[in-house]
């Protein structure tokens, strides 16, 4: 591959894969050794792939991949069951404009590993239910479940990250009000 | 198909309406059209999307990122090329000491 179209390739991915893995590992550093590791085996392996159109797709796959094996050497992977899907409500929907990048980056990290992926894809690459199942090798049921709890548990940690921002906001005003008062 | 189901399927469904003409959605947008309860969380959940999209796309990647791995390639591309050189030279090495016969493969 020449060098011109991999600059074009770092260009046009980097930044959107380096939020992915920032989004699963654990530290910055770790999510932009991922996303470097992720190009180099680009560099080595990439030139063998055919369509070039799936570059995109190869890209984040292989970036989840690494992520799996290093990941394996550190916990046993946990198993979750996808039969066990229990009712999530999801009738009450966060503020959204109250939070910034930062906060909502965070209240996906908090979301299970399991469910963080697919999430992730759909939002920064806005892939399809059928792209995600074969960036992360699964079924599209799989997905559409994966996508539905994940999304219930993101709704989850933004109305708690709702609920302290507005806790705050209200022990700020009253040591306003205090203070003029004293 | 009830609603629990049909917000299982539109929870797949991207907010920009890339999937509008996609079958597997068909009915389920169809229910949400048909009850407002529905229709009124689906509304909301495409907005949610949106949101999460735009703010997730603010997060600012290391500004080095680029540059490290340009140059981490570079490295390696180089390294590959020495790697193949090393193979090349020592397979010729083997072929001319076979055929001078100073190697013996046989």
């Amino acid at each position: 591959m020449s060098t011109d179209h991999f600059q074009q390739l770092v260009d046009q991915q980097y930044a959107l894969l380096y939020r992915f893995a920032l989004s699963l590992a654990k530290s910055e550093a770790d999510a932009a050794d991922l996303t470097q590791q992720t190009f180099f085996l680009w560099a080595s392996k990439g030139d063998h792939l055919r369509d070039r159109s799936k570059a995109r797709s190869w890209l984040f796959t292989i970036l989840y991949r690494e992520f799996l094996g290093r990941r394996r050497h550190e916990v046993r992977f946990p198993k979750v069951e996808l039969d066990d899907v229990r009712e999530q409500e999801m009738s009450i929907s966060p503020n959204v404009n109250v939070f910034d990048s930062t906060t909502v980056l965070q209240a996906l990290r908090n979301v299970e590993e399991l469910f963080r992926a697919p999430l992730t894809l759909f939002y920064l690459e806005q892939f399809s239910y059928q792209e995600i199942a074969d960036i992360l090798e699964v079924p599209i049921g799989t997905v559409m479940s994966r996508l539905s709890r994940g999304k219930a548990q993101l709704r989850e940690q933004l109305l708690s990250n709702e609920e302290v921002l507005r806790n705050k906001v209200v022990s700020f005003q009253s040591d306003r009000r205090e203070e003029s008062h004293g | 198909m009830d609603n629990r189901e049909a917000k299982f399927i539109l929870s797949a469904y991207r907010p920009n309406g890339q999937d509008s003409s996609d079958p597997h959605f068909g009915d389920a947008l169809a229910q949400a059209r048909r009850d407002p309860i529905l229709q009124h969380w689906f509304e909301d959940s495409v907005a949610l999307d949106s949101a999460m999209t735009e703010l997730l796309h603010a997060v600012p990647a290391p500004a080095n990122l680029r540059e490290n791995i340009l140059a981490g390639a570079k490295l390696n591309r180089a390294s590959h090329w020495k790697k193949r050189f090393v193979k090349w030279a020592i397979a010729a090495v083997l072929m001319l000491g076979c055929e001078c016969g100073i190697i013996d493969l046989a």
